[in-house]
């Protein structure tokens, strides 16, 4: 007898079942990958679907086809590899028991189980789609084989025009093309007249496009508009959403708030649309547009919207007739001195007069701003602002926009600290306890807060409470849109400002150069601006690149670090721009790494070592971290490991929030922290700092000049000496952010 | 069939017949029709004219009565606005209570109505919110649906 060689040849199968779970869902912002369980009868089935392969990602209760190949993975276990899946809509055409499945299965129909599928299957046997989409309660109420009570019926038909209204949008949106992935927004936000707002407008989509390349996403729409809705090109409709586009696009790329009018004109004429701003302002856009005829500026509504909110509530704050009263006084301030000295250790402490004056300023303002340079004392204005109110039980917090910042804060002032992020997750909390009422909140390098965040705030602070911004009108605009304190800084009536510095008695180089840069003062800069030579004890050098391009400039920074880690003084590396970042980190994790081959990972195309310095670019609220926040990878796992519920491939220690697990899903915000871009690495201070000026689109005064003052002793700007001397003389960038409606902070009769 | 049963049948169809006449005269004079639970109480009837209920069941002229008597009692209970459950026999105030609770129910069910379709707009103004804060962009998310916010709220009685 002879025996065959036995063998098994994958065979594609085609599954169609009910998602009862989604292990994993990731997307990069075009494709999408997902782990999920399939139900088809009493089997499961574990299936993936890698990028490319699906359209748009799984949600609980989905019905999906998938086609692919069953396989015995090594550490899962049986799983099926999809190579194709698609969400199928239910319909007449759909399996009865499928269906019934479904029903059973779906969280929209409350109290039908398992018997009452059953009995319905029975009683409407292949006509259960069409019965539901036609019949009515009654129905169910008097069939002799189901005699279903009244609730129950009501609950059925209510769930199945949950299901049916989603049904018919998926194929509404199948059919116009528009993108899938879409569905939960519009659905959050039109409710059940999604399908009447685009055919209404099928330009409502832009605002749900992804905030990124307004423009081009404005073309992707102008198309499905023109193909799928006959828009014709003399469409106003369509001259609306590009003016949105355009201030939509300045608003993520540059924070404007408003634009000129005769720039978006430019587009429009680009774009070959016969209108004028204000002609599809004035006729079409009252409900999206607004003109501001003086300024010459033209606005989105929701971008006035956080103005004019943000004022008003800045208002609210400054004149609410629920406010308390409280006095200065001498003796605690006196006795605040005195609590300092000792602390300090120092002989003789006191503050000056222009100090004690913001002290009084403050405690007399309901809203107030305190303004001033590095080492001016601002930290100490605040812990004697802190003394006057504790000592009367006035409750106060202490707020920061970063992890950094607010660490720094809470070590200075030995008093709790948040990020304005965790403190707005906690707010709901806070109110309901009434613990909010008559508190003062200080809110130091408030010259970061974008228009949203301080939004987001203030819509939650009580009238009765008081605010005090706390920061550097000289540093850079916020990374995020909008300009609110350096509007407040403006105002007389508002804002204290402090100049004299005590930073390192007031007169190191590094204060000068920082001092002069805020000034403008190109003498004094270049007086105490010196060139870098290895084992320099000046505090400010440049090192001049062989050449602008940033190979050159990645090299000088390079050597410069290596120069001061050896002499034990490792400095931060500061840039301009992401591209100068990136490159950067990767090679100083190669030299960290070399020959060492440390534990890492890929993700998202990135590679992570064991050891890395991270910093996290979002705020996360399932983390409880916040935008800038930076750690220290601990562990990298090679097999995930289930914390909280949740796959995680990573341990960070972060500085301020602790240890954190992460997902894969998670670390697609983290980036290398070797080199961090200034505005960044804003409410942070380094002993010493590498500023390599990388970008002339880029930097301007407030750009050097911040980055310039995160370092306490040392700086090297990497650069061309021609460029750093323009860059001083240049003005300020926040000079140049767009708004549309100035905070005008006055009682109103 | 022995002529003793033939006579008691006679008479049993008389005693039927006899019933089945006061009852004819009883409706002729549009008497106030003993109820229970919103339906005519032939426990009730049957008491005050003596027939059993296999009397009802076994004479046909009963039976036809009957099927008036409960047409004429639904009518007369959809006419009246009285409370389905409501007895004639029941005093007036818990008459008067109950048509309350039927009162009540039906606020309640249009209350239920009103503040979920509250949610659901809630909800589209807290996306809309998140929206804004998130990206700088303002939907209206109510172009379609018109004064729902300002509809006046009517009172359990419907007044408004």
């Amino acid at each position: 007898m002879q025996l065959d060689v036995f063998s098994t040849i994958a065979l594609t199968v085609k599954l169609t079942g009910i998602v009862t779970g989604v292990i994993d869902a990731k997307t990069d912002g075009k494709q999408h990958f997902a782990i999920f369980n399939l139900k088809i009868g009493t089997d499961k089935h574990r299936v993936v679907c890698r990028f490319g392969t699906i359209e748009d990602q799984p949600s609980v209760d989905d019905i999906w086809h998938v086609t692919g190949e069953h396989e015995d993975d090594q550490r899962y276990g049986p799983q099926f590899i999809a190579t194709a899946g698609e969400r199928k809509p239910i319909d007449v055409d759909t399996d009865q028991t499928l269906v019934c499945d479904y029903i059973q299965q779906s969280k929209l129909f409350s109290g039908i189980g398992k018997n009452w599928v059953e009995k319905m299957n029975k009683a409407f046997p292949d006509s259960l789609v069409k019965t539901l989409e036609t019949a009515d309660t009654v129905t169910f109420i008097k069939h002799p084989r189901l005699k279903m009570p009244e609730t129950l019926a009501e609950s059925l038909l209510s769930g199945w025009r949950q299901c049916s209204t989603k049904v018919k949008l998926l194929k509404f949106l199948n059919k116009k093309q528009i993108p899938r992935a879409l569905v939960s927004k519009l659905t959050q936000l039109w409710g059940r007249q999604v399908i009447e707002n685009l055919e209404a407008n099928p330009y409502r989509l832009l605002p749900l496009m992804p905030a990124k390349n307004a423009i081009d996403q404005w073309r992707t729409i102008d198309k499905i508009a023109h193909a799928q809705f006959s828009v014709q090109k003399d469409d106003p409709r369509r001259a609306l959403a590009a003016i949105e586009a355009c201030l939509y696009q300045a608003y993520d790329t540059n924070g404007h708030m408003a634009l000129p009018i005769k720039n978006v004109q430019r587009v429009l004429d680009d774009e070959n649309i016969k209108y004028t701003v204000a002609e599809v302002a004035r006729q079409h856009g009252q409900f999206t547009l607004v003109i501001h005829q003086e300024l010459k500026l033209v606005q989105s509504l929701g971008h006035l919207a956080l103005e004019k909110i943000t004022a008003k509530r800045l208002n609210d704050i400054a004149y609410s007739p629920d406010s308390y009263t409280l006095t200065y006084h001498e003796s605690l301030l006196l006795e605040f001195i005195e609590q300092a000295r000792i602390k300090k250790q120092v002989k003789k402490f006191k503050l000056d007069d222009n100090q004690i004056n913001a002290v009084k300023f403050v405690m007399l303002s309901r809203l107030s701003l305190i303004t001033g340079g590095g080492g001016t004392g601002k930290t100490t204005i605040i812990t004697a602002i802190l003394h006057q109110h504790e000592a009367r039980g006035k409750p106060v917090w202490l707020l920061a926009p970063t992890g950094k910042a607010a660490r720094r804060l809470a070590e200075e002032t030995d008093h709790k600290t948040e990020t304005v992020f965790s403190f707005v997750l906690q707010i709901g909390e806070l109110i309901r306890s009434g613990e909010l009422q008559q508190t003062l909140f200080i809110i130091d390098e408030a010259s970061m807060l974008d228009t949203p965040s301080i939004y987001t705030l203030l819509k939650l602070l009580p009238n009765n409470c008081r605010l005090c911004l706390v920061g550097d009108v000289k540093k850079m605009e916020p990374m995020g849109p909008g300009l609110v304190f350096h509007q407040l800084a403006n105002d007389p009536n508002l804002c204290v400002n402090i100049n004299r510095s005590y930073r390192q008695d007031g007169v190191s180089d590094l204060h000068k150069f920082c001092d002069a840069i805020g000034r403008q003062d190109l003498k004094l800069a270049s007086a105490v601006l010196y060139p870098y030579a290895k084992g320099t004890q000046s505090d400010v050098t440049w090192r001049q690149t062989q050449s602008s391009s940033v190979r050159a400039m990645v090299k000088s920074a390079q050597n410069t670090w290596y120069d001061l880690y050896k002499v034990g003084k490792e400095p931060q590396l500061l840039a301009a721009t992401r591209k100068v970042c990136d490159q950067i980190n990767q090679e100083q994790q190669k030299i960290r790494d070399f020959k060492k081959k440390l534990p890492s990972r890929e993700i998202y195309e990135r590679k992570f070592i064991e050891g890395d310095p991270v910093i996290y670019g979002q705020n996360s609220r399932e983390l409880a971290i916040s935008n800038g926040s930076v750690g220290k990878i601990c562990e990298i796992y090679s097999n995930t490991r289930f914390k909280d519920g949740r796959q995680c491939i990573v341990k960070i220690e972060f500085e301020i929030e602790g240890v954190k697990y992460m997902t894969e899903k998670e670390c697609l915000f983290m980036d290398l922290a070797y080199c961090i871009t200034t505005h960044k690495s804003q409410g942070s201070q380094y002993d010493n700092a590498i500023v390599i000026l990388d970008a002339d689109y880029l930097i301007d005064n407030s750009w050097l000049y911040t980055a310039v003052s995160l370092a306490r002793h040392k700086v090297v700007l990497v650069g061309d000496l021609e460029f750093i001397k323009d860059t001083i003389n240049s003005p300020p960038n926040t000079a140049r952010r767009y708004i549309g409606s100035p905070i005008n902070i006055q009682e109103t009769k | 069939m022995s002529k003793a049963l033939k006579e008691k049948r006679n008479v049993a169809k008389d005693i039927g017949d006899e019933r089945a006449n006061a009852i004819e005269k009883w409706l002729a004079s549009t008497p106030e029709i003993p109820l229970y639970q919103g339906r005519a109480n032939q426990a009730a009837i049957g008491r005050k004219f003596s027939i059993t209920k296999s009397t009802w069941g076994s004479n046909p002229r009963l039976g036809v009565l009957w099927e008036r008597l409960k047409t004429m009692v639904a009518q007369q209970v959809s006419g009246s606005g009285t409370p389905v459950n409501v007895s004639a026999e029941q005093p007036e105030e818990v008459r008067k209570l109950l048509k309350q609770k039927d009162l009540l129910i039906d606020w309640l069910r249009r209350e239920l109505a009103r503040a979920e379709s509250k949610i659901e707009y809630m909800e589209q103004d807290k996306a809309a919110e998140e929206l804004l804060i998130l990206t700088g962009r303002f939907i209206r998310h109510d172009t379609l649906k018109q004064n729902s916010e300002s509809d006046p709220t009517p009172d359990f009685e419907g007044r408004y």
